[in-house]
């Protein structure tokens, strides 16, 4: 349980207007970042008793380069600190991995249509417990944009591999986000994570507000997840600065 | 036409003379702007809207084009030698060039709206062919020029028409990266 509960469903970065969702975003060819993330996801539990109630943080921080105008690799690795009420908290290196991302048109701001579709896969090896232990991941990305108004959507399953176990999880989430004034932007989001296959204790639903901001080479993103479902909160901050 | 520097002195800069007034579809021919000795060439081109600019780069080491001009903001990513990247420039204006990694590098694209422009030859003298009748002003723009210098023109058809124009000519502005930054000056270091 608690190992399962450590190997995050989701773990999107890149950059992005939000806290949770991707987005369609690449770097410029031969660009170069340092892209980060620490998440919390503070689960009630079913049946509210403390041993279902398991707090998890994560940071994610991966060097990412742009292969070419529309496709992106990155290389992250994820700490985790895991503790469930009223166990043993756990701190972890928990994986690292390689993570693709391609953008099915342009990325030139003239160019580029209103609608872009990308792809992300990632896999990422956990490096706690069994050593044939993987996480593969792949999402669709949509975003719309118009004017001062961006929105997005995502669609993506991860597993959680081993000899052990095969569990697969969907996530799917959509996302609006508004420029203000000096690239600074706000809007809202939510995600929905469900258990495909495996148990449904890593189960949520949260929708919040979010912020985005970017100046020169530095770009963050936040959002504030409330639980609708299972979940108390999960709060998340990306961060990336350009090279 | 005359062009002069800042110091007074008469200048034998590139120039491009155009006119505005109407419209015309572009044409056929391609446009580069290579990369080559650390220096766009050319640094100053005119095209029409709607045009593409191909920029390869010539020197054995990589280059950043980009622009953060309004009328066409751009970022062309690092590219090596033997690459070239292509853009279009829909709408009109005056677009700055620069390189993110030489910042001595510096060009200007005029996006005209018509095809009726031309470069200033050696000895002054310009000729822009296929002006259709009517008023119309004329431009003259160099890099560094302070302001465009600007004349008017009425045109007769099977007549040839006459404008002198006189522009100035300043110092190289200094420009941002595409991060919005000044550039790192970094210290020369002699080996012995």
């Amino acid at each position: 349980m608690v190992l399962v509960m450590a190997v995050p469903a989701t773990a999107n970065a890149g950059r992005t207007f939000y806290g949770w969702l991707q987005d369609t975003q690449v770097m410029p060819e031969r660009g170069a970042e340092i892209q980060t993330f620490i998440s919390e996801e503070n689960f009630q539990g079913p049946d509210g008793t403390p041993s279902t109630k398991d707090h998890n943080t994560t940071w994610w921080l991966a060097p990412a380069i742009g292969i070419n105008d529309q496709l992106e690799l990155s290389l992250p690795v994820q700490f985790d600190w895991d503790y469930v009420e009223g166990g043993t908290p756990h701190t972890n290196f928990l994986s690292y991995g390689a993570q693709l991302k391609y953008r099915f048109v342009t990325a030139d701001p003239v160019d580029a249509p209103d609608f872009v579709p990308a792809i992300r896969a990632t896999i990422d090896r956990v490096v706690i417990g069994t050593r044939d232990h993987w996480v593969p991941e792949v999402d669709l990305i949509g975003s719309y944009q118009t004017g001062i108004f961006h929105s997005v959507v995502n669609a993506g399953v991860v597993g959680d591999v081993s000899p052990n176990a095969q569990d697969f999880e969907l996530h799917a989430g959509g996302g609006v986000s508004i420029e203000t004034i000096a690239d600074l932007r706000i809007g809202a989001e939510g995600l929905v994570e469900v258990a495909l296959k495996g148990g449904s204790a890593g189960d949520w639903i949260g929708v919040g507000p979010n912020i985005a901001w970017s100046h020169g080479r530095s770009w963050l993103s936040a959002s504030y997840l409330i639980g609708v479902y299972q979940i108390r909160d999960a709060p998340k901050l990306n961060w990336g600065i350009a090279f | 036409m005359t062009i002069t520097d800042a110091d007074g002195k008469a200048s034998n800069a590139d120039a491009i003379i155009y006119v505005v007034g109407f419209k015309e579809p572009p044409g056929t021919s391609s446009t580069q702007v290579a990369q080559r000795d650390r220096k766009f060439v050319p640094d100053l081109v005119a095209i029409t809207v709607g045009e593409h600019i191909t920029f390869p780069n010539g020197d054995p080491f990589l280059h950043n084009v980009f622009s953060q001009s309004t009328t066409r903001k751009f970022d062309l990513g690092s590219f090596k030698r033997g690459d070239a990247k292509d853009k279009d420039f829909p709408d009109p204006g005056v677009v700055d060039v620069y390189c993110n990694i030489h910042p001595e590098m510096a060009a200007t694209i005029l996006v005209l709206p018509n095809r009726r422009h031309t470069r200033r030859k050696p000895d002054g003298t310009y000729a822009i062919e296929g002006v259709p009748p009517g008023r119309w002003q004329v431009f003259a723009y160099a890099r560094r020029a302070t302001m465009p210098a600007v004349g008017w023109v009425t045109v007769v058809a099977g007549q040839d028409a006459t404008v002198d124009l006189v522009l100035k000519r300043g110092t190289e502005p200094d420009h941002l990266n595409k991060y919005g930054e000044k550039y790192k000056e970094y210290a020369t270091t002699t080996y012995h």
